[in-house]
């Protein structure tokens, strides 16, 4: 099978971005996927258990890309027809979990392509990563996407 | 309350979530807290043109969804890891019945770990999403 046209673009990563995590985000985040814990919702909660402020909701990170400073965090620019695309499957890593308050650096790429037979044919897998750091550098959680184009 | 480690045995039952009925409300309020405004999830006029019977659900609102079932049995900063597979769209007015159980139980690198397979069904066997995930107790 021919090489896929973005193979070039794997593994190279975008200019980093600086996240913010933020209290209000966080408490958006929780209601909106019913969420009631109230690690989520209130700090004085949240510290008598042990946390710096509240908890990020396990699925945050997809969410963190948008509260980022202006001027990096691009993904690669993959080509691909929208129209034919499928959003395969989600994988969250965590290192240690994520707090308001903290200040990440993200870093995005096209970690792989690969394909697999599909009912109708074979579906070609790019798997993008968003990686998040600390200030020291230390990775705190990796957010895959396996997204998924038809012929 | 979390659950204990030592108390916890393979095959045991996660907490279930039951999300009663998708609305489009549901899935405005995902877009803006998530930031993923794909028409499709809100815009039904445009949907229907591309040939949909309606807006669908972000595959993300129903791992979140899902993700209640982790918080309710590890508690919130218990999530190590989390997979999932979207096999099933998601429409409007379809409840979302969010399962888990216990597959493996570890201890490494001085953390007791639990490995749990998770499932999201709409209709009565229509899978959604099936997953994993494992949680640090």
């Amino acid at each position: 099978m021919a090489e896929n046209q973005n193979q070039a673009l794997v593994g190279k990563e975008g200019p980093p971005a600086t996240v913010h995590v933020d209290k209000s985000r966080i408490r958006q985040f929780a209601r909106s996927v019913g969420l009631t814990d109230p690690a989520y919702f209130d700090e004085a909660e949240a510290k008598k258990r042990g946390y710096p402020s509240l908890i990020a909701p396990p699925t945050l990170p997809i969410a963190l890309g948008q509260d980022q400073e202006p001027g990096g965090g691009s993904m690669p620019s993959v080509k691909w027809d929208v129209r034919k695309l499928l959003h395969e499957g989600t994988e969250i890593i965590y290192d240690r979990p994520i707090f308001a308050g903290d200040v990440l650096t993200m870093k995005g790429q096209l970690k792989s392509i690969a394909t697999r037979e599909g009912k109708n044919g074979v579906r070609t897998i790019f798997t993008m990563e968003s990686a998040f750091y600390d200030q020291q550098g230390k990775r705190v959680c990796a957010l895959l996407l396996r997204t998924s184009e038809g012929q | 309350m979390a659950a204990k480690w030592e108390s916890i045995n393979v095959g045991d039952a996660l907490p279930s979530y039951v999300h009663e009925k998708v609305t489009r409300t549901d899935l405005v309020k995902y877009a803006g807290a998530s930031g993923d405004y794909n028409p499709m999830h809100h815009d039904e006029t445009l949907a229907k043109t591309v040939g949909l019977p309606s807006v669908f659900a972000h595959g993300m609102f129903s791992m979140g969804l899902l993700s209640n079932v982790l918080v309710a049995f590890g508690g919130p900063g218990s999530v190590k890891r989390f997979d999932v597979q979207f096999r099933a769209m998601t429409w409007p007015e379809e409840p979302v019945t969010s399962t888990g159980k216990v597959t493996a139980k570890r201890e490494e690198g001085g953390q007791k770990l639990v490995d749990v397979d998770l499932l999201c069904e709409t209709k009565p066997g229509t899978k959604s999403i099936i997953g994993s995930a494992t949680l640090a107790l």
